[in-house]
């Protein structure tokens, strides 16, 4: 029908990694459409940092901060808590914003991208990349609030550095973990029964809002194990670095930037894994 | 298959071999989907010309849009061979890049613009910005929602879906189209629009169409070449003419004042060499003939001033008796289908509802 356009169809041949990052755009650019079409999802994403702040890290403030000796000195408790606060709010939005899959599929509109020529991986990354946008604007709210509320969060080059990072590895991997135990679930109720029960204990036993030290000592070891911890003080270790060892209020306090490169790259590594199997068991169960 | 139905489909295999291979854009032979211990498509073979619409018939749940997901290959076939638009059926990468398709449910982003929805797809395929806007605006232009590119897809009307659907579907610029279902729950103005839209593409531009419908007249004013399909396997195919010839009558319906008449009636037309065949219910007859119009005028001379006539009908046989002759029952919702629908419909609000609270 457009007889003199056909062989800029050829454009598309292949499986090559610049199709595969083209088709990662395509899907990404749609998400970040949705957001910026939907006002309530915008707004709703700029106050929960809000919420979490001001309301959990005020009275915890209040509850652990002025009479425990562990946050008296440089680390205050609005500091210590928000790296916990930019993980924890990371975990949420991308645990429970791959749902965004599942109403795709159950709407239809997943079919376009399968009957497209493009690979699955590729579709799966536009959206995990999709849910980290959304995690990076709360991030920058988060610190820009944190500061104006007292936190002791130094600005360098290597601190935004790690605070742009390490959420996108947290990203990818809760994105992954989710859409990978959820993939069998025929819908989004399923998908919440899935979820819920795995969002609360990955909070608790990490050290997002208090130290592990904290917990009762058979629930250390699971907090030990528990990657969002490794999250937390990796981020928590870049970020406050030497005044976060001297507040001798550290958990792993053998912590040093082999470990925090290490850790980083191990997130990283197990979340691409996730995407990828989440993404074989997902869609591929979905051509038989 | 009965003896009529195996006539029909002499001819069309005739016809269809006179084709070449290479101008068949769909060649399928023995497609068979099994889900578990359920035959949706049982062995089906598929020879559709380029540049001819298809019409796919068959009640709900005879293995219609199996066979299109299995088409378009979202569906892995449990066995079969074959060529679609010339690549093998496996060939899942090469078969995408040349179709398009309007599933039966709607498959828009309703929180996009109809515009997003069209450039998003056209990057899907990596088409070129300027050969995509062009196309946008031919085809919107084309199917009359160019003016309302701007608004979301929430606030468009069933009709104007479809018809951004089927615009989507030709961005790409296919060579077959797929279309399951496109006119179902439409108003008629909606309906009759599209239906004339996707004649326009088949005769301007040559594009080759499948169509599956419930609408049997539908078919026979859209349809080159008809297939019935139930319970997952071909029961007759041909050109609408031929299998409303395979019937071979026209009904002259007469009706009588009481019973009685009607069978005194019966008793004289019974002999005459114009009547293949008489049946009978209440005060009414059924008489099957050759031809219509010159029958009725023997009946009438036959019965003038013996019975008294009330009134008389001819009835040319339609492609629903067609359909109601092979598989035996009307292109209807049985009861089962019935409730199956009622219950998607009431997960879709479910859904919804959901997102609303989200």
């Amino acid at each position: 029908m457009y007889a003199s356009t056909s062989k800029s169809q050829d454009s598309y041949n292949g499986f090559g990694i610049f199709t595969f990052i083209r088709s990662i755009w395509t899907v990404y650019k749609r998400q970040n459409a949705r957001l910026i079409n939907s006002k309530s999802q915008l707004i709703s994403i700029m106050i929960m940092p809000l919420l979490w702040l001001v309301i959990i890290g005020q009275s915890f403030n209040n509850l652990l901060g002025s009479s425990n000796p562990l946050f008296s000195g440089n680390v205050n408790y609005i500091t210590y808590m928000t790296p916990g606060i930019f993980v924890m709010i990371t975990m949420f939005s991308s645990l429970f914003g791959i749902i965004s899959l599942f109403y795709d599929r159950d709407s239809g509109y997943l079919k376009n991208y399968l009957l497209a020529p493009i690979s699955n991986t590729a579709i799966i990354f536009g959206y995990a990349m999709g849910i980290y946008t959304r995690v990076f604007i709360q991030v920058l709210l988060i610190l820009v609030i944190a500061i104006a509320i007292g936190a002791n969060i130094p600005i360098t080059v290597g601190s935004l550095t790690a605070i742009i990072l390490f959420p996108v590895v947290v990203s990818f991997f809760l994105s992954g973990l989710a859409i990978t135990l959820a993939s069998r679930a025929s819908n989004v109720e399923t998908f919440q029964a899935i979820i819920m029960p795995i969002s609360m204990p990955l909070m608790f036993l990490s050290p997002i809002l208090y130290p592990i030290k904290a917990l009762p000592d058979y629930l250390q070891w699971i907090a030990q194990i528990n990657p969002l911890s490794m999250g937390v003080e990796g981020l928590r270790f870049v970020l406050l670095g030497k005044i976060y060892t001297d507040g001798a209020i550290i958990d792993i306090a053998q912590f040093n930037d082999h470990l925090a490169i290490f850790n980083f790259a191990l997130l990283f590594l197990v979340g691409i894994v996730f995407l990828i199997m989440g993404s074989k068991t997902f869609l591929n169960s979905l051509y038989k | 298959m009965n003896q009529i139905a195996q006539e029909v489909q002499h001819q069309t295999h005739t016809r269809l071999s006179e084709v070449s291979t290479e101008d068949l854009i769909v060649d399928i032979h023995g497609l068979k989907k099994y889900y578990g211990d359920v035959k949706a498509v049982d062995g089906i073979d598929l020879q559709i010309p380029r540049g001819t619409i298809f019409g796919f018939l068959g009640p709900n749940g005879a293995g219609k849009t199996t066979t299109i997901s299995a088409l378009i290959t979202l569906a892995k076939p449990t066995a079969g061979s074959g060529t679609v638009v010339g690549f093998d059926l496996h060939d899942r990468n090469n078969i995408k890049k040349h179709i398009g398709a309007v599933f039966q449910e709607q498959t828009l982003d309703e929180e996009l613009t109809g515009l997003q929805n069209l450039k998003f797809h056209a990057e899907m395929y990596f088409l070129p910005k300027p050969v995509a806007e062009q196309r946008i605006e031919d085809l919107t232009k084309m199917v009359g929602i160019h003016d309302r590119l701007s608004d979301k897809v929430m606030n468009y009307s069933g009709g104007m879906r479809r018809r951004l659907e089927i615009a989507r579907g030709l961005m790409t610029d296919p060579e077959i189209l797929f279309l399951d279902e496109p006119t179902i729950g439409l108003d008629p103005q909606s309906r009759a629009n599209i239906l004339q839209k996707i004649k326009e593409m088949n005769e301007e531009k040559g594009l080759t169409i499948f169509i599956t419908t419930h609408d049997m007249e539908e078919a026979e004013s859209l349809c080159d070449q008809v297939c019935i399909i139930d319970q997952g396997k071909i029961i007759v195919q041909g050109t609408v003419d031929e299998l409303k010839n395979s019937l071979g009558n026209d009904f002259v319906i007469i009706n009588f004042n009481s019973p009685d008449e009607m069978n005194l009636a019966m008793n004289l037309l019974n002999d005459l060499p114009e009547v293949n065949e008489v049946k009978s219910s209440g005060s009414v007859l059924h008489i099957g003939t050759k031809s219509g119009s010159t029958a009725v005028v023997k009946i009438l001379n036959t019965l003038k001033e013996k019975v008294e006539v009330n009134s008389v009908e001819i009835k040319k046989p339609t492609l629903n008796d067609v359909f109601l002759y092979y598989t035996g029952k009307e292109l209807r919702d049985d009861v089962a289908d019935l409730s199956d629908r009622l219950k998607m419909v009431g997960r879709k609000k479910g859904r919804r509802g959901m997102m609303r609270r989200r």
